[in-house]
């Protein structure tokens, strides 16, 4: 059973210098108790993308353009926002790459974790606090009782971020997208973050979208990954192709990039140009422009994708379409 | 932090393109563009005022007791005073009065308090200590009450008043420049210019004043309505220009007298007052929606 | 003309309450409602805006879009996440403008010539006395430092932050 279904979305925004196509046919299918990476550098829209689904990106300056979202098989692009925020939180949760900034600095731990309960569940205030306990206890929070009355400032990152999980995992929801819930902390606190993260996901049976620019963070936790490149996904495949047979130059680009532990450095490599530029995007393959194998081809109208292994698609002309695997 | 910020990065910085996008948040708002027209409008009288008035001879004062507290009509659009003369061309002639004093009072609390925050804000210890303590004592009276203390000292008249306003204001940049040196001085870059042995005077002219210059522009067109405000209440109180000087808080404060059934005495300064100060406020907030970053 | 009350603290109003005379201290309080709503206008005004500004603002941060993405309802978003949080600068504006009202009572006082300490300072300033100036200006100043006192304090019992400084 499919839990997120996006097909063909496509977002821009208005701003002062035009027109910015910021999403452009995004398709992506999330299986029941899943876990989809998106990966992608600054820019290419992967947090736009899951915000827009859920009615988190304001309208305007941003507009869909076209496509349809559907979640638990019902379709959620232009419902209301009194019934997206009552899906919001009790069916998906979210947590977010800054953990300063995302817990209101004025109220102590509780009366949010509370809130938020209450805004999920029809509990009581007792039962609620109830419940938080038992979820900072669950995200291995020392000293819940303690740190319900303590306010964010008293706190480090790592624990914020805690509190941050505990807060969007109250309500067992049914999906849970964690945009770079690591990118602010130390390395050996992210490790732990992202253990807690698997471990809570496997445990209550949640679908997880993990959006990061980090393929090492994102290959720790989910089945399958979602390359994106300005506004597009390039590659779709399960966790071991896109590491053992990447197919887009762009991945191949990527995965270079990432430096290795037992190879020397002087084979870490960049990839040469910059993004395009998204007001005017360019036709056929965006990646074009940055590519060693580009032809006329490429450049010439959209890259359909092509099934090229068992659950691995790849939008680039090097491949031939294999009929066998769809 | 918005989600805007995080896909469109604008690419590198093109300075044309920067006052174009100025200007377009400037011209989006109509309240600040109501401000320019009301603030150039009040230049133009202020510039040409003495050249086209009808009764040029009036400003300073004459008597024609044989036209006295006639109502508005088409010799005299305001009507005239208690003494005749025309209250149009009073107002017109006041506009230059009150110029001059918005300029004054403004340009020293700037000339004042701008260098006293930058020294406060570069250094450290005792200096900055007495700096901000005389200052803090400044602020920790209202500011009218303190000018009056001050006009009361030196006698009532327009040159005290606007020393007395003047004396008031400076304290409010030092506490504005400071606060700017402060943040900015621990800003990367500026840590990086002392790395690498830039001097005390380079950093400060270089790099922390730029940085300064847009809050100071939008506190003076600001402090420029208030200080007309300031002195067209001293004025009113009998502390500021003495009648017959054309200055419209001195009108108001002769033509309450005549109220109500002489409205137009008071009405008309009065109406110049308002407009004024809504101008410089209305161009102060639109200056600052448009020189503030974090507009974008 | 009602004839005045005994004087004991000096305040009209008190002095007919205390005497037994409430409508003498109606038409005391009926003759400040007019330089009340005069004072309070431009004060109001700035207020509001700031804090229009600061609730502007305070509801484009990330945790407020953590709170509505956790299913937090709008009323209580608005009136207690985004308000505590735009509240302190209002509070700021609030002393900041206290200070320009104790100015405007000169004012307001000349205007409908009420016999308050604003008067009395222009009386003696006008005829350069100095003493009562000094006196005037003392008070009010000590007024405004309680104020902020106050408004500091309130900072404190709303921001842990500033109460973690102390």
């Amino acid at each position: 059973m499919s839990v997120l279904s996006i097909k063909d979305l496509s977002l821009e925004f208005r701003t002062f210098d035009g027109v910015y196509k910021a999403i452009d046919r995004v398709s992506i299918e999330l299986a029941q108790g899943e876990a989809l990476g998106i990966v992608g550098e600054t820019g290419c829209g992967k947090s736009v993308l899951t915000r827009a689904a859920f009615g988190l990106v304001p309208t305007p300056p941003a507009r869909i353009t076209g496509g349809t979202v559907s979640f638990l098989d019902r379709d959620i692009l232009g419902l209301p926002q009194n019934e997206l925020r009552a899906m919001r939180g009790r069916d998906v949760a979210m947590i977010f790459q800054d953990p300063m900034t995302f817990i209101n600095p004025v109220f102590k731990i509780g009366t949010q974790l509370i809130d938020s309960i209450r805004a999920q569940r029809h509990v009581g205030r007792r039962e609620a606090r109830e419940i938080a306990l038992d979820m900072l206890d669950k995200v291995q929070l020392p000293n819940p009782a303690r740190q319900m009355d303590s306010y964010p400032h008293q706190l480090s990152g790592g624990m914020r971020q805690r509190i941050l999980i505990a807060m969007a995992l109250a309500a067992e929801p049914k999906l849970l997208i964690a945009d770079e819930p690591t990118t602010a902390l130390d390395v050996t606190i992210q490790a732990q973050i992202l253990d807690l993260i698997a471990a809570l996901v496997e445990d209550m049976g949640i679908s997880l979208i993990m959006i990061s620019h980090d393929l090492g963070v994102v290959a720790q936790v989910c089945d399958r990954i979602a390359v994106m490149y300005a506004g597009q996904i390039v590659e779709d495949a399960p966790v071991s192709r896109i590491f053992d047979h990447p197919a887009h130059p762009y991945t191949k680009g990527l995965l270079a990039a990432v430096p290795h532990p037992f190879s020397p450095a002087d084979t870490l490599s960049g990839i040469a140009g910059a993004l395009p530029n998204l007001y005017e995007p360019p036709q056929g393959c965006r990646f074009a422009a940055r590519c060693a194998h580009a032809s006329a081809q490429c450049r010439a109208a959209d890259i359909g994708f092509r099934h090229i292994a068992s659950g691995h698609a790849v939008a680039c002309t090097l491949f031939e379409d294999e009929a066998a695997h769809v | 932090m918005s989600v805007i910020e995080d896909i469109a990065r604008p690419d590198a910085p093109d300075r044309w393109r920067e006052y174009r996008r100025m200007w377009a948040t400037f011209r989006r708002s109509h309240s600040a563009i109501l401000g320019l027209i009301i603030v150039s409008a009040f230049l133009i009288l202020a510039a040409i005022g003495p050249w086209i008035v009808p009764f040029p001879d009036d400003a300073y004062g004459a008597v024609h007791f044989e036209r006295k507290l006639q109502a508005p009509n088409a010799t005299h659009w305001f009507g005239t005073d208690e003494v005749g003369l025309d209250i149009y061309t009073r107002v017109i002639i006041g506009a230059r009065t009150t110029l001059w004093i918005g300029l004054t009072v403004t340009g020293i609390a700037v000339l004042i308090g701008v260098p006293l925050g930058l020294l406060a804000g570069m250094s450290d210890g005792v200096l900055r200590e007495v700096i901000m303590r005389v200052t803090d004592v400044f602020l920790s009276i209202p500011g009218l009450i303190l000018a009056i203390a001050i006009v009361g000292a030196l006698g009532p008249g327009i040159l005290n008043a606007m020393f007395a306003l003047a004396l008031v204001w400076w304290p409010g940049y030092v506490r504005l420049v400071q606060a700017k040196v402060l943040s900015v001085r621990n800003e990367t870059y500026v840590e990086a210019a002392r790395s690498i042995g830039a001097s005390r005077a380079r950093i400060i002219f270089l790099h922390v004043l730029p940085n300064c210059t847009s809050p100071i522009i939008v506190k003076a067109s600001m402090d420029m309505g208030l200080a007309i405000l300031g002195a067209a209440s001293l004025g009113f109180l009998g502390l500021g220009a003495q009648p017959p000087y054309p200055e419209w808080g001195a009108m108001i404060s002769i033509g309450k007298n005549y109220l109500p059934d002489w409205w137009w005495y008071s009405l008309f300064p009065g109406l110049a007052i308002y407009l004024t100060v809504l101008g410089f406020n209305l161009l102060g907030d639109g200056l600052r929606d448009m020189l503030d970053p974090k507009q974008r | 003309m009602t004839p005045r009350p005994d004087v004991v603290t000096g305040l009209m109003t008190v002095d007919a309450l205390l005497a037994g005379r409430p409508d003498v201290a109606r038409e005391a309080l009926w003759h400040m409602v007019l330089p009340a709503i005069a004072l309070s206008l431009p004060a109001l005004a700035s207020i509001i805006r700031v804090n229009r500004a600061e609730m502007i603002e305070s509801l484009d941060k990330d945790y407020i879009l953590n709170a509505r993405a956790q299913g937090v309802g709008s009323l209580r978003i608005v009136a207690a996440y985004a308000l505590k949080n735009a509240i302190l600068p209002t509070l700021a504006m609030i002393g900041l403008r206290f200070g320009w009202m104790l100015g405007g009572t000169v004012l307001v006082e000349g205007v409908f010539d009420y016999p308050g300490l604003g008067l009395y300072a222009t009386n003696a300033a006008v005829s350069s006395d100095f003493d009562p100036i000094i006196a005037v200006t003392l008070v009010l100043g000590a007024c405004f430092m309680i104020v902020n006192l106050l408004i500091d304090l309130a900072y404190a019992a709303l921001d842990p932050r500033v109460r973690a400084q102390i």
